[in-house]
């Protein structure tokens, strides 16, 4: 069931200083595709994400989130995104003063929110734990959890996997794919990983400003030296044979394996 | 491009070279310091004309682009407004217009219109200085202007690399509110429908996080500093200064312009 669309049309960012960031970019973005968004640094990933959660307003073409009644939504609501550091976005020492900051100023009723936190997995303990004293990894989890937990129907990661190690990356994965069996909602994800291209339904190819929607395959086909250093030989053969019930597999097996891991 | 752009005039106002850049720094931060402090100490609107004729000239000579200097004004531009609307209503002397509480006075005004001058000035004036001098002669410059007062114990190097330092940071602390003053809003926070009482509380927020990367990276620095070896006993300067003829002209014309205020 199609619940929403994303349409960009002739897109175009320009910063004040007249450098073209993005340009010419005509997408269409549906809820039941992940998303990969590759390319070199300073392609505009960020970027490209900031315009979908309404942070910044395209200079150039439109861009609108339409529901199934082809009525706009508000985009600066329903598209969420996730920095690399989290960090950043914790405004208060615990998960649970945090949670409560962030929905009084989006001005929402927390109801079952800690019940709901517990069935994401993450154990009571930590909601008043001084996020500083846990791992870098559980403190990205956290993060992340409250991003699932806020009403949206988009959720834009930038490198969600940056700075860790492949163990706590899958848990990462493990953890998004855990409630997306739940409940659908649109996932774009920016990734320098070659490995993390296999989970994705589709591949967003960011080029000095330019976005293409690709297939696992048409990678194989792009001369490109930021594209050939990521495809090894074996991964070239993985991406040449790719299809749709490999994702579904791989997804399948990363939420099994870090199921009720605790780290 | 950045929210905070605005505020940062320090770093991003580079001067392309000019006249002032043939004075040593020592100079251009006396002039600063001199000149902002004489003009309070008039009152006189002719002396006052002089003092901007003075401002126009610096500008010319710094060879600044004239848009970027009026944008960087919007920073002052709050303090210059709630001053002035203050001050002609605080002043008494002839009434010119009132209601109720409220009466402006012809003083009042006067007085405010100076205020608002030397404000303008004093922002315009230390901007243009700031902007002719690097980061690397700032550091040379402090370190010598505070030697003296070695010898009433005060550890001169110590006060000059804090300054720098502070002074270096401002940029990069913009960036880092920049950059979390964004990710708040990434979790769907709409800013400009808040309540007055909910806008406080989101800048609250930010104050959190925005202490902590800043005690970070302090802390950082302070490892940087003690792995390369840094003690004030042994360091150089990377950049060295000294006063020219240039120096010595502008001097006497600003100890014969102090004593045309505060005499003539």
């Amino acid at each position: 069931m199609r619940t929403w669309r994303i349409l960009l049309k002739n897109l175009g960012l320009a910063f004040t200083d007249g450098l073209e960031v993005l340009r010419d970019i005509s997408l269409e973005i549906l809820p039941d595709n992940i998303y990969a968004l590759v390319g070199p640094n300073g392609s505009g990933k960020t970027t490209f994400m900031k315009l979908l959660a309404g942070i910044l307003k395209p200079t150039r073409g439109s861009i609108e989130m339409l529901d199934e009644d082809e009525i706009p939504l508000n985009m600066r609501r329903e598209v969420l995104l996730s920095f690399q550091n989290p960090d950043i976005s914790f405004s208060h020492l615990t998960l649970r003063r945090d949670l409560m900051e962030v929905f009084n100023l989006r001005g929402e009723r927390l109801e079952d929110i800690w019940a709901r936190l517990a069935d994401l997995g993450i154990p009571p303990e930590y909601v008043d734990r001084e996020l500083d004293t846990l791992s870098y990894g559980w403190r990205k989890i956290l993060s992340l959890s409250e991003y699932l937990l806020l009403p949206s129907k988009l959720l834009c990661l930038d490198e969600p996997t940056a700075n860790l190690d492949l163990l706590w990356s899958m848990r990462i994965w493990g953890f998004l794919f855990r409630e997306r069996a739940k409940r659908v909602f649109g996932l774009i994800f920016s990734t320098h990983r070659p490995e993390e291209l296999l989970i994705a339904d589709r591949i967003l190819y960011i080029d000095r400003g330019r976005i293409k929607e690709v297939s696992h395959r048409d990678l194989l086909a792009i001369n490109n030296d930021y594209i050939k250093a990521m495809l090894t030989p074996q991964m070239a053969n993985i991406l040449a044979n790719w299809d749709t019930s490999l994702a579904e597999e791989l997804r399948y097996f990363i939420s099994e394996a870090t199921e009720g891991d605790k780290a | 491009m950045s929210t905070f752009q605005g505020i940062s005039y320090i770093p991003s106002l580079r001067s392309r070279g000019g006249l002032l850049r043939v004075l040593d720094p020592r100079t251009k931060l006396l002039a600063m310091a001199l000149l902002s402090t004489l003009i309070f100490l008039t009152d006189d609107l002719l002396k006052i004309s002089v003092f901007l004729i003075l401002l126009l000239l610096v500008i010319a000579l710094s060879k600044l682009s004239i848009l970027r200097i009026i944008s960087s004004l919007k920073a002052v531009l709050f303090l210059i407004l709630i001053t002035t609307i203050l001050n002609s209503f605080m002043v008494e002397g002839k009434v010119i217009w009132s209601w109720k509480f409220l009466t402006l006075t012809e003083e009042g005004l006067r007085f405010s219109l100076l205020v608002a001058i030397r404000i303008i000035f004093i922002s315009l004036f230390s901007l243009v200085v700031i902007s002719n001098i690097d980061q690397g002669e700032l550091a040379t410059s402090l370190r010598r202007i505070f030697k003296p007062l070695r010898r009433v114990g005060v550890i001169s190097d110590d006060f000059a690399l804090g300054l720098t330092i502070a002074i270096r940071f401002i940029p990069v602390l913009l960036s880092e509110l920049d950059r979390i003053y964004t990710a708040q809003l990434a979790k769907g926070i709409e800013l400009e429908r808040l309540s007055f009482r909910k806008k406080v509380d989101f800048w609250i927020s930010i104050m959190v996080p925005m202490i902590k990367t800043t005690l970070k990276r302090a802390e950082d620095l302070a490892l940087a500093l003690e792995m390369r070896g840094y003690y004030e006993e042994t360091r150089g300067d990377l950049t060295d200064i000294s006063f020219s003829a240039w120096d010595l002209i502008a001097i006497y014309f600003l100890l014969a312009f102090t004593l045309w205020v505060q005499l003539g």
